[in-house]
C-alpha cells in the first residue's frame, strides 16, 4: 500500500536541489580572472618605444622584456621589465656596462619566473624601430653578456 | 515623526505566508559557462618575434661523434646594402639565371625601380636555396642546414632589419598577406656585425 509522504518530507524533497552558489562564486572568479588578462598583452612597451612592424607570426613569450630606444649618438634609453626608464652612453670599448649590469640582476629573477626550461636565458627586446643596426647588435652583446642568449627581437603586426 | 499606520489591507485576514523566491541562477550559469571558454580561446596577440642570436666563435668544443656533420657547413651570409639591394654569399644553387648580379664573392639581388628593397624576390631566392641545396642529403648530415647569417652597414635602421628578418625565415606564404601559416625556412639566424665577404 503506498503511503503519502508527509508534509514535512515533502517540503524537503522539494528544497533538495543543488546547490550551485559555490561553483558560481568560481567562475565568476574565474570570468574577473580571465576578463584582467584579456586586455593585458605579454609586451607593454612604454611611450616613445616603437617595434618595428613584421609579417612573422611568432608568438611573444611571458618573459623578461628590454626595452631600447637611441635618445643621441651612442647614447640609449632603456626599460628593463617593469623598472623605471635608464639612459646610458656607450663606453667606447666596454659598450653599454650599465645595461649589462643591470640585466644581470634580473637574470636569476627572470629565470625564477619562467617554468618552461627552454624560456630559461630568453628576453624579448623591444627595440624602438629607429634604433640603428649598430646599437641593436650592442644591445644583444650586453644582453648576452648578462646570460640571456636567447633573443627573441619584438615586433608589431 | 510617527510611523505610518499599517495599510488597510494588512489588517484584513489572514495572509498566505510569502514564499522565499530563488534566484534563478541557471541563466547567469550558461552565460559564463559560454564567456570562460570564449575568453579563454580569444587571448589578443599583438606582438610577435623574432628569434636571432650572436655568431658564435669556433663553433663550440663538442667532441665528434659518429652522428656529426660529416660535410663542411653552408656559411650562408645575407648582406642588407644601404642602396637597397642584398648581397648572397656562399649560396649553392643561386646563379645570375634566377635574376641575381654578380659582385664581388656573391650574387646581388638589385632594388626595385623606386630605390626600395625587392623583398618578395629575396624571400624567393632564398627559398630556393634552402629547398635545393641539400639536394639528396639529409639536413643532419650539415652541421648549419637552417642557419644563415644577416649583417648590415651600421647606420641601417632596425625596421629594415626586421623586414628582411621577416624573409629569411619564412618561406613565401600560399597568399602573400596572410603570414599566419608561412612555412619555416632559415630558423637559425645570426645577426652578425659589418658586411660579409667570402
Amino acid at each position: 500500500m503506498a503511503l503519502y509522504p508527509s508534509k514535512r518530507r515533502e517540503k524537503e524533497e522539494e528544497d533538495a536541489e543543488m546547490n550551485i552558489t559555490s561553483l558560481m562564486d568560481t567562475f565568476t572568479i574565474i570570468l574577473v580572472f580571465l576578463i584582467r588578462q584579456f586586455g593585458t598583452s605579454s609586451i607593454e612597451p612604454a611611450e616613445g618605444y616603437r617595434p618595428p612592424i613584421a609579417n612573422t607570426r611568432l608568438a611573444v613569450d611571458r618573459i623578461l622584456t628590454l626595452q631600447v630606444k637611441e635618445v643621441g649618438r651612442d647614447a640609449v634609453a632603456y626599460v628593463i621589465g617593469t623598472k623605471p626608464s635608464k639612459a646610458e652612453r656607450k663606453d667606447a670599448r666596454l659598450g653599454y656596462q650599465q645595461l649589462r649590469a643591470d640585466l644581470k640582476l634580473e637574470k636569476t629573477l627572470a629565470d625564477a619566473s619562467v617554468t618552461d626550461e627552454t624560456l630559461k636565458g630568453a628576453i624579448n627586446i623591444v627595440c624602438d624601430r629607429r634604433l640603428t643596426y649598430s646599437t641593436l647588435l650592442e644591445v644583444m652583446k650586453s644582453a648576452a653578456g648578462a646570460g640571456f642568449y636567447k633573443l627573441k627581437l619584438a615586433t608589431q603586426p | 515623526m510617527p510611523g505610518l499606520p499599517p495599510s488597510g489591507r494588512k489588517k484584513r485576514g489572514k495572509r498566505p505566508p510569502e514564499r522565499e523566491e530563488k534566484l534563478n541562477l541557471i541563466v547567469c550559469m550558461n552565460l559564463i559557462c559560454i564567456l570562460i571558454p570564449a575568453l579563454l580561446s580569444m587571448q589578443i596577440q599583438d606582438f610577435y618575434r623574432h628569434d636571432v642570436e650572436l655568431p658564435t666563435r669556433g663553433g663550440g668544443g663538442a667532441p665528434p661523434s659518429s652522428s656529426a656533420p660529416k660535410r663542411p657547413p653552408f656559411n650562408l651570409k645575407l648582406t642588407i646594402n644601404p642602396d637597397g639591394s642584398f648581397m648572397i654569399v656562399n649560396a649553392k644553387v643561386l646563379s645570375t639565371a634566377d635574376g641575381l648580379l654578380k659582385r664581388g664573392p656573391g650574387l646581388v639581388v638589385p632594388p626595385l625601380g623606386n630605390g626600395e628593397p625587392d623583398l618578395r624576390k629575396l624571400q624567393r631566392v632564398l627559398q630556393k636555396e634552402h629547398s635545393q641545396r641539400l639536394a639528396s642529403d639529409p639536413p643532419d648530415a650539415y652541421p648549419d642546414p637552417d642557419q644563415i647569417t644577416v649583417s648590415a652597414p651600421g647606420d641601417v635602421d632596425f625596421q629594415r632589419v626586421a623586414s628582411t628578418l621577416d624573409c629569411v625565415r619564412f618561406e613565401v606564404p600560399a597568399s602573400y598577406g596572410d603570414w599566419t601559416n608561412a612555412k619555416d625556412m632559415f630558423s637559425v639566424i645570426s645577426l652578425s656585425p659589418g658586411a660579409v665577404g667570402g
